[in-house]
């Protein structure tokens, strides 16, 4: 505590005015009014104010619209209750600069006192501009990976997906002729028999794009968007999508959905993308079962929903673990294991976790969980 | 219009009304099962023309159903059909006996003229049995000498070698000779020879058409 006021002894006035305008953040002192007292140099570069223009002016100057008429009263509140919301910790805010812009910053202030013991707020202020677009580079590196992994799953079911688009694509070829020869041919039966023929044409034509809509929207590239969804529905949907041409293999999937679970909020496309995932998983770890089954459930958790992906499968060795997470492990002989490091990307920014319990003697069972939709937050 | 019944097999039941609609205005009857369980459950196998058997299937899959139908000797020819074309697959299927392999979704034209291919080759393979068993019978009609002369007959020999060996007059040899050639209902021996080549009967080796006779 000496040291600090003996700083001005040691440094003298003007030198400790020069330590504060080096500085690389910004500096602001205020009274309890909000009139600056100090503006440092590096603040002359946040907001292209120069110190003239702002010393003796409220400080709200500085701000935007919305923290402006709010700030005078943060202070009237904070020196009657003592009660502090930014004093003390740091907050990310948006300064306005005199050119019109904003600037994201991240503020830190403490209180001082001056020699008439009249509280003094100092304010430290960060470029935040060059850390955000840090993060908004690593998210949309994060949603190109997870796209990529997305149209990487549907490949991996290339052949899967052939056989449900090819089914009802040669039904149609054969009603549509079949009508053909009924024309041809003329004849008393014909209207009624044509009939059924183009009606199951059309049936068929909606169900070869009923497949190819379910893809679509799986694989598009849209912005990450999060909305209130029931997580019955989105599992539901994912397993239609995961279990395409897999009946054909004789897995048997189980869907065992808790009725009445609260909604979340959610990325439907990327918590789809866990789901398939994590079904995917299990069906190609049931390749040898002798009667494949992989079960789907939904529970309540605390705050949570949770969803559990189960197979009946050979189960994980034990030193893998956890470790399916990381990214680069797989126990798939051809994997390059980016699905479930991708997988838990997705669940933790959705505030959630996913986990494993795996033994030898009853298969695997992934689960993970999303918190439930709160409308008070 | 055509004549056979035809088995689809197939677990799409559209795919399945799909061609069963494309052979019913073809003139075939159809008979559908939804698994190759059934359709070799079925009774009625050896009344069918052909089979098509899709190739992928709950169960025993389409080459599976072809190979149980070879190990059972059911002569029934057979159609592959399959969603994504896999030579290897096709390979299998064709070695294993197939008449056809056909992609999904296969046109009308290709898959009719596909079915009456293989109704032709069913129709020769019965023709072919009931000749067969027709000569078996005719055979059995034979005494024991006058198989003991076919025999000798359809190899090549003359009446005159054939009376030595049997140790009787190549007269007698003669009217042997007219009555197998009557009871077989034989125009002229190369007739002769063609009916016992299809009933089995290998003139090069040594087996006998029927009960070699004692000397």
């Amino acid at each position: 505590m000496s040291g600090t006021s003996e700083l001005p002894f040691i440094l003298g006035e003007d030198k400790l005015r020069r330590v504060v305008d080096a500085a690389l953040d910004g500096m602001v002192v205020i009274d309890a009014a909000g009139t600056v007292l100090l503006y440092n140099t590096a603040c002359e570069r946040l907001f292209g104010y120069s110190a003239d223009e702002v010393l003796g002016n409220n400080v709200n100057m500085l701000m935007t619209l919305r923290d402006r008429r709010s700030h005078d009263r943060y202070i009237r509140n904070y020196l009657r209750t003592g009660r502090a919301k930014v004093i003390g910790k740091g907050r990310d805010v948006t300064g306005l600069r005199k050119d019109g812009g904003t600037v994201p910053i991240r503020l830190s202030v403490g209180e001082l006192r001056d020699d008439a013991d009249a509280i003094l707020f100092v304010g430290t202020l960060h470029d935040l501009t060059e850390t955000l677009r840090t993060r908004m580079h690593i998210e949309e590196l994060q949603s190109e990976l997870t796209q990529v992994a997305r149209a990487n799953t549907v490949g991996e079911m290339g052949s899967a997906l052939a056989h449900e688009l090819t089914q009802p694509l040669s039904a149609v070829v054969g009603f549509v002729e079949a009508s053909v020869a009924l024309i041809d041919q003329g004849g008393g039966e014909m209207p009624a028999k044509l009939r059924e023929y183009l009606d199951q044409a059309v049936t068929q034509s909606l169900r070869a794009g009923d497949v190819i809509r379910l893809l679509r929207e799986f694989t598009a590239r849209g912005d990450t968007e999060r909305s209130i969804k029931d997580i019955n529905v989105v599992v539901e949907e994912t397993c239609r999508l995961a279990t395409l041409g897999t009946v054909a293999d004789g897995i048997d999937l189980g869907l065992d959905l808790t009725d009445d679970l609260p909604p979340v909020l959610i990325d439907h496309v990327q918590i789809q993308q866990v789901v398939l995932n994590l079904v995917r998983n299990s069906i190609d770890a049931l390749v040898d079962a002798d009667a494949p089954a992989v079960a789907v459930r939904t529970a309540p958790g605390r705050g949570t929903v949770e969803v559990i992906v189960s197979d009946n499968g050979p189960g994980l060795a034990p030193e893998v673990g956890e470790r399916v997470f990381e990214p680069f492990v797989s126990t798939k002989p051809d994997g390059i294991g980016i699905g479930l490091s991708i997988c838990r990307t997705i669940v933790e920014a959705h505030g959630g976790r996913i986990a494993v319990d795996s033994s030898t003697d009853d298969g695997a069972a992934f689960r993970f969980t999303v918190p439930v939709f709160d409308e008070s937050v | 219009m055509a004549d056979g019944l035809v088995f689809l097999v197939d677990d799409d039941d559209a795919v399945r009304a799909s061609l069963r609609a494309l052979l019913e205005t073809a003139g075939y009857r159809t008979a559908q099962f939804g698994s190759g369980t059934d359709f070799l459950h079925s009774p009625d196998i050896g009344l069918g023309s052909c089979v098509l058997l899709d190739v992928k299937m709950p169960g025993p899959d389409g080459l599976e159903v072809q190979r149980q139908l070879n190990e059972r000797g059911e002569t029934l020819p057979v159609i592959i059909l399959t969603g994504h074309g896999d030579i290897a697959m096709a390979v299998q299927a064709i070695r294993a006996g197939a008449v056809d392999f056909l992609e999904k979704p296969v046109s009308r034209d290709r898959l009719l003229k596909s079915v009456a291919r293989a109704l032709d080759i069913d129709h020769s393979v019965r023709q072919d049995q009931r000749e067969r068993s027709e000569i078996g019978s005719r055979l059995r009609g034979l005494s024991r000498r006058e198989r003991q002369v076919l025999e000798r007959l359809v190899r090549g020999r003359t009446n005159k070698f054939v009376a030595r060996e049997l140790g009787i007059s190549p007269r007698t040899i003669e009217v042997y000779r007219r009555n197998v050639m009557t009871k077989m209902g034989a125009d002229s021996l190369s007739h002769l020879v063609r009916m016992t080549l299809l009933a089995g009967f290998d003139p090069v080796g040594n087996d006998t058409v029927a009960v070699r006779g004692s000397n």
